[in-house]
């Protein structure tokens, strides 16, 4: 089946006071239509970025460059504002990480989802009222005919989470973004919400791109998973075989370091030592070199390294695996 | 949310009430005396005491204060000296052309400060981002009293387009109406602009566009909403500087309301016009607060929640 979204080599640059900083870096990945796509790494690892660049509403200062992003034969590279608005939130949408800052604190639940609807599909008021109702219910809002009149403020932030949701669900996209959409909610939200993800993927055939960096969740939505490193893609593969077996030094590094894995019960608890390197401060070298207990000398600072396959649609961008196999990353 | 009205009601009288105790006290001694200004000079002693048991003001002063204020409650502001008509009649009769120049100024305001202050904040280096910041310079330099007389001297003297003074319909309320808006324009100007700007940066907004809604609905909705809120306290500071605005462009104008009022009733130290007017000027200023906290309250789900 052919990919319903294909980046391909896109960057992101915002400029510096010491020329462009790169926070995206020649990043590709492809989705399939109705499934899963996990992409994980720390915070400022340019998660946030690439999905803004997918809706286009990366800030104004960023330039995003590429090969290609190809969305059901279009190149969201080279949209126009108006071909733009019929994308955002009718064929894509986004939940985003805080339901309290993303929503809008004046206007009714109910309005800010009338509103989304009627960006985008000519029904009456009323029409849109009644899918607003359909929606909030699939989210799993509680009595919507009469909440949806509250305020945000008036809701707990699982609820408003909820409505994030519905909103994402009002015009029937056929991709959901949701960047780290339960990283500001108490665990045990956090879980339904991540179960309520996967079960509408799976009810309403939608493609879902799963921000988070919690490697922890990938097991729970499934699909493939993408580890992303200081603004470049180090692993990629089925979320099980890369969680089960994982190549690249960082990806066993964080999975050491997570105590709710399976695969690192057998190990002791090992962070990685050492920080995430500023944006901008990598060089042409690996970027995970300044922490990588098996760094290839003379190799792994000059040059970055390309994919090699780690098993079928299971790929790392390392040298030293390149060289040895898993003996040499263990 | 009731009983918070209670409570501000309640406090709005306390201070209408104390306002009028100061004025009568401040008319009692300042110089002047109302009988020998309303007597011909060089009257005999016993005609101004004539004028005096008159006016009621050789009665002693607490009385005359207990008068004072039980006619107040009722309504009844007394007799003016020097119209000899009931203050209340002469209050209705020009109030009313005061609150319509007041209230024409304070929408033309806004919707300039509103139309032009969110295109600024929208677009930053455009031609309404620099218009934007040449009325509120021009209008901060320019008092009423100055701006006004420019006005007559260019469009009644100069062009004859419009009257010069007086009222006469609508054609005599857009030279006094600009004089004014020019002068509460700057602070509603710079503080909507200000307010949008934040509001456009807002999380909120982003995931409007996100859901590719129209811009005009981004700015004039899902922005404008919030950046309103700090727009609607500058107008409840604001509307004492409204006010004495409107009472300089009357003066300026010969515009027959209240101010014009208020200026011949101070020359003829008419303490029951002056009492009058200062009440219902008050009273004026504290209902429209009121009113601004309430809307406030409307607007903003989270003041609501906070009051009940
Ligand atoms: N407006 C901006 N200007 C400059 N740098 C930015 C801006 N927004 C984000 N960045 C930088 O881009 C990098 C990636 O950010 P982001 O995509 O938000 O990371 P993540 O979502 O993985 O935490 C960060 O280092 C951040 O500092
Ligand atoms: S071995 Fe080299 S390429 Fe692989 S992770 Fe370490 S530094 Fe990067
Ligand atoms: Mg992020």
């Amino acid at each position: 089946m052919a990919p319903v979204l294909s980046v391909e080599n896109v960057s992101v640059r915002f400029p510096g006071a010491r020329g462009d900083i790169t926070v995206v870096d020649d990043v590709s990945f492809t989705l399939e239509a109705g499934q899963s796509l996990v992409i994980a790494g720390e915070s400022g690892s340019g998660k946030s970025m690439i999905c803004q660049t997918l809706l286009g509403i990366a800030p104004g200062a960023a330039s995003v460059t590429g090969t290609r992003i190809d969305w059901k034969g279009r190149d969201l590279l080279r949209l126009r504002d108006h071909e733009w608005q019929a994308i955002r939130g009718a064929e894509i949408a986004m939940i985003f990480q805080d339901p309290t800052a993303a929503l809008n604190p004046l206007i009714t639940v109910e309005n800010q989802i009338v509103d989304a609807i009627r960006a985008h599909r000519n029904v009456s008021r009323a029409e849109a009222r009644a899918r607003a109702i359909e929606v909030l219910g699939l989210a799993g809002f509680p009595e919507p005919e009469h909440r949806m009149r509250s305020y945000p403020s008036e809701l707990s932030g699982g609820l408003r989470q909820r409505v994030a949701i519905a909103l994402a669900l009002s015009c029937s996209p056929s991709l959901i973004i949701a960047d780290e959409a339960t990283t500001n909610l108490d665990v045990s939200i956090q879980a339904q919400i991540v179960k309520l993800l996967r079960e509408l993927k799976d009810r309403l055939g939608l493609a879902l791109i799963f921000v988070t960096h919690d490697l922890g969740l990938a097991s729970d939505i499934g699909g493939d998973l993408l580890v992303m490193y200081a603004g470049c893609a180090v692993e990629r593969g089925p979320v099980n075989d890369v969680l089960t077996d994982p190549t690249h030094p960082y990806t066993r590094g964080l999975l050491r370091s997570a105590p709710t894995l399976k695969s690192s019960r057998a190990n002791p608890l090992r962070p990685i030592p050492g920080q995430m390197p500023k944006p901008g401060s990598v060089g042409a070298g690996s970027p995970f070199g300044s922490r990588c207990p098996v760094v290839v000398d003379g190799v792994c600072e000059v040059q970055r390294a390309g994919w090699t396959s780690a098993g079928p649609r299971h790929d790392v961008a390392c040298h030293r695996f390149a060289l040895e196999g898993r003996e040499g990353v263990r | 949310m009731s009983s918070y009205v209670l409570r501000r009601l309640l406090q709005s009288v306390i201070i209408v009430v104390l306002i009028a105790i100061a004025v009568f006290i401040v008319l009692r001694l300042s110089a002047g005396d109302p009988a020998r200004i309303r007597a011909p000079v060089f009257a005999r002693p016993d005609v101004i005491e004539q004028y005096r048991r008159d006016f009621g003001i050789d009665r002693p002063l607490l009385e005359q204060l207990g008068s004072f204020l039980w006619g107040a409650i009722r309504g009844d502001f007394g007799q003016s000296f020097r119209f000899q008509a009931p203050v209340m009649q002469l209050i209705l009769d020009a109030l009313p052309r005061t609150l319509l120049l007041a209230a024409v100024s304070l929408v033309l305001s806004l919707v300039v400060a509103v139309g032009l202050g969110s295109l600024a904040a929208m677009k930053p280096r455009s031609i309404w981002a620099w218009l934007s910041s040449a009325l509120a310079a021009l209008g901060q330099s320019a008092p009423v009293f100055w701006s006004g007389a420019i006005l007559v001297l260019v469009f009644a003297v100069g062009l004859r387009w419009l009257p010069s003074g007086g009222f006469n319909g609508p054609s005599s309320l857009i030279l006094p109406a600009i004089a004014v808006t020019l002068s509460i324009l700057p602070t509603q100007l710079r503080v909507l602009r200000a307010s949008m700007e934040a509001s456009l940066k807002e999380e909120y907004i982003r995931t409007a566009r996100a859901f590719g809604l129209r811009q005009s609905r981004i700015t004039f909705v899902y922005a404008l909403k919030n950046a309103s809120l700090p727009l609607l306290t500058v107008i409840g500071v604001d509307i004492g500087y409204l006010l004495g605005g409107v009472i300089v462009a009357e003066v300026v104008f010969a515009y027959p309301g209240i101010g014009e009022l208020a200026l011949v009733a101070l020359n003829a130290r008419d303490y029951p016009l002056i009492q009058g007017i200062t009440i219902v000027t008050a009273s004026t200023f504290v209902v429209v607060n009121l009113l601004i906290d309430l809307v406030y309250g409307r607007i903003d789900p989270r003041i609501r929640l906070e009051r009940s």
